[in-house]
């Protein structure tokens, strides 16, 4: 609440009105007039008045008032008159009311009171009334009488207020903007966005809300828009964002549409948040690159499972048909020889159909994360495995920093280590004096990395992109080429990465996945 | 006359059911074998099959597709790349392979060398359809 209504006003309905002095140009046709019959006129306009109205004289003194305006304010018929007109005006203002009235006496031209301020006027009962308060000075009796008209304007007041809230029950925000840039209206949306209550933000140029580096062109931007206002989106292919006070970037797009209204052009400004949007759009992407992956996988599951599994099965017939040709001709040594070779075939493929199965079902059930101690279940990995020809194993040992826990699948993380120590063991270098594995735990930003390096034979440059394939496998090995294509599925089911270092001095894999640590 | 030929499998006895077949039909000799496609190009490609005699007659060249190190097609791609045009007329590629998968079957053809696509297991029928190509040629 700020000022009170009612201006400095001259004059009084008593007898005891000073003499008319005055000027006798007061009125133009009222030269003639006396003074005391002008303040009766006056006292007739006033009455007549449809508009709440009163004359005050110099000293603040209510001299006239209307039926209009003592219904307004609750006084009985003409029972303000000779009280000073501080009386309407709030409490709280009450005690600067007479210096801003004396100010006004000195230096008196029409005008409106409280000019963008909210003006209320105190009513009998001591309840306030929102007005708009008209002041005008009239030269009358030998002094300046202000002749003061007050509007209620509570029902004004709610229909803005009703207004206000249509535009903070928005969810998009609003910005209302003038034609050179300043901020004239915000909606509670908006204040959010740009991160101030509307006071701070109306007033301020709508530049200073876009981009540092683009501010210069923003400024042209406007300019070219205020030439040639059409309703359009502002974003054009651009990634548009605000900045707001507190600094908070919001991705955004903004719709502009003119406004030729009271006052001039204006612009209202649309801005619609895409924070929400874009992470809806990245996820779909995720979810679409995943699903990629995942068809592309199958598809070469089945062409590989379309050979791999068929070749032990097209061996063992080969070997077959050349029994029954042997049995045929008596050749029982050769034919013995065929059967206990396609014998080997067939069960060596059962252990790889089962290997096949495990890969195929790998990453379907949900596993709970576990906190896993990745030393001991390492060391227990490493103690468990055997060389194939029973030669030593290398040296090995775990290297880590801090703690080694981590939260992760159990199950999904060791079955990746375990083939990837396996494959150190396997494939080390006879040639090299001694032969070591190493596996290495870093904490990396929010991620685990773990190293599994090797001084092995290393795998050469040529293959290195293929060894995640289904059934690539070394020449030099025996295994089905399975291996790592089950460790890779298991570290992009943690959402990991996997990555390959390799030359002949020897083989690092580098896992990186988002682990946590238990809280 | 007889046809040298070259088989080139990673599988032992896969190698050894060839060997049989073309041994049975007794059009066949030298026959060498290569456990990949680099052991074949290595020897394919040596000093010393340079410097022997062109053969008689073209030769044969049986390829599994799935192999380690390089593959089928790898091979045949290195083998374009690198053979001596004169010496290799009339040179018969047969691929062999545990799956009749369009998509290699179409890359075989794409290849421009490969003139047959056989599945395991080679069989007598399959040697007797290379012979028939020979014989097409006016070789045997």
């Amino acid at each position: 609440m700020t000022d009170a209504p009612g201006a400095s006003l001259t004059g009084q309905d008593s007898p005891a009105f000073p003499p008319a002095a005055a000027s006798p140009a007061a009125l133009p046709e009222g030269a003639e007039v006396p003074p005391q019959e002008q303040l009766a006129r006056y006292r007739v306009a006033v009455a007549l008045s449809p508009v709440p109205a009163l004359l005050v004289d110099s000293a603040g003194t209510i001299v006239v008032t209307n039926a209009a305006l003592d219904r307004m304010f609750h006084y009985p018929d003409r029972a303000l008159v000779g009280q000073s007109v501080e009386v309407l005006v709030p409490l709280s203002s009450q005690h600067r009311h007479p210096t801003l009235r004396e100010a006004f006496h000195r230096r008196p031209i029409r005008r409106e009171m409280g000019q963008g301020r909210e003006v209320y006027g105190q009513r009998s009962d001591g309840s306030f009334v929102p007005v708009e308060i008209g002041l005008a000075p009239i030269p009358l009796a030998g002094q300046v009488m202000i002749f003061t008209t007050v509007v209620d304007i509570t029902e004004r007041r709610l229909g803005e207020r009703r207004l206000r809230e249509a535009l903070d029950a928005a969810a998009t925000a609003m910005v209302m903007i003038a034609s050179d840039g300043t901020i004239e209206l915000v909606n509670s949306a908006a204040c959010e966005m740009l991160g101030g209550i509307s006071a701070d933000i109306v007033g301020r140029n709508v530049d200073s809300f876009v981009p540092p580096e683009h501010r210069l062109q923003h400024g042209v931007y406007r300019q070219s828009y205020v030439n040639a206002p059409r309703p359009r989106a502002m974003t054009e292919g651009r990634d548009l964002r605000v900045v707001g006070l507190d600094g908070r970037e919001t991705p955004v797009h903004i719709a502009l549409t003119p406004i030729d209204g009271v006052g001039g052009q204006r612009i209202m400004a649309t801005l619609v948040d895409l924070t929400q949007i874009m992470a809806q759009e990245r996820e779909l992407e995720e979810r679409n690159a995943h699903l990629s992956a995942l068809n592309e996988e199958l598809t070469h599951f089945a062409y590989s499972a379309s050979h791999d599994l068929r070749a032990p099965l097209a061996t063992i017939a080969g070997l077959l048909e050349l029994c029954l040709e042997d049995l045929a001709e008596g050749e029982t040594a050769e034919c013995t020889r065929n059967i206990s070779e396609a014998l080997k075939t067939s069960r060596r493929n059962i252990h790889k159909v089962e290997q096949v199965l495990t890969l195929a079902r790998a990453g379907r059930e949900a596993v709970a994360p576990v906190p896993v101690d990745l030393d001991e279940a390492v060391a227990a990995i490493w103690d468990d495995l055997t060389c194939e020809d029973a030669s030593p194993k290398p040296a090995f040992c775990i290297v880590s920093e801090g703690s080694a826990t981590w939260v992760t699948e159990r199950q999904t993380l060791l079955t990746a280590i375990e083939n990837l120590l396996s494959n150190a063991c396997r494939f080390r270098d006879p040639d090299k004096d001694f032969s070591w594995v190493e596996l290495r735990l870093r904490t990396l930003g929010p991620s685990l990395q773990i190293k599994v390096s090797d001084n092995g034979i290393g795998i050469p440059e040529a293959d290195q992109g293929r060894v995640f394939e289904m059934f690539r496998r070394s020449g030099k090995s025996s295994g089905h080429g399975l291996g790592l294509t089950l460790v890779q599925k298991h570290v992009r089911r943690l959402r990991g990465t996997i990555r390959l270092d390799s030359s002949p001095a020897g083989t690092c894999f580098t896992l990186t996945l988002p682990l946590r640590r238990p809280s | 006359m007889m046809i040298p030929t070259y088989i080139v499998d990673d599988v032992e006895s896969d190698r050894y059911i060839a060997r049989r077949r073309l041994a049975k039909s007794g059009h066949f000799s030298p026959v060498a074998e290569a456990s990949d496609g680099a052991e074949f190009l290595r020897s394919y490609f040596s000093d010393d099959r340079r410097q022997a005699a062109t053969p008689s007659l073209p030769e044969l060249i049986l390829l599994d597709i799935n192999m380690p190190e390089l593959n089928g097609f790898e091979t045949i791609e290195e083998l374009k790349r690198r053979r001596d045009e004169a010496r290799s007329t009339g040179q018969i590629v047969a691929l062999f392979s545990s799956s009749d998968n369009e998509r290699d079957v179409e890359r075989s053809q794409a290849s421009g060398i490969v003139e047959h696509f056989f599945t395991k297991p080679i069989d007598d029928s399959a040697i007797a359809e290379i012979l028939e190509t020979y014989r097409a040629r006016g070789y045997l």
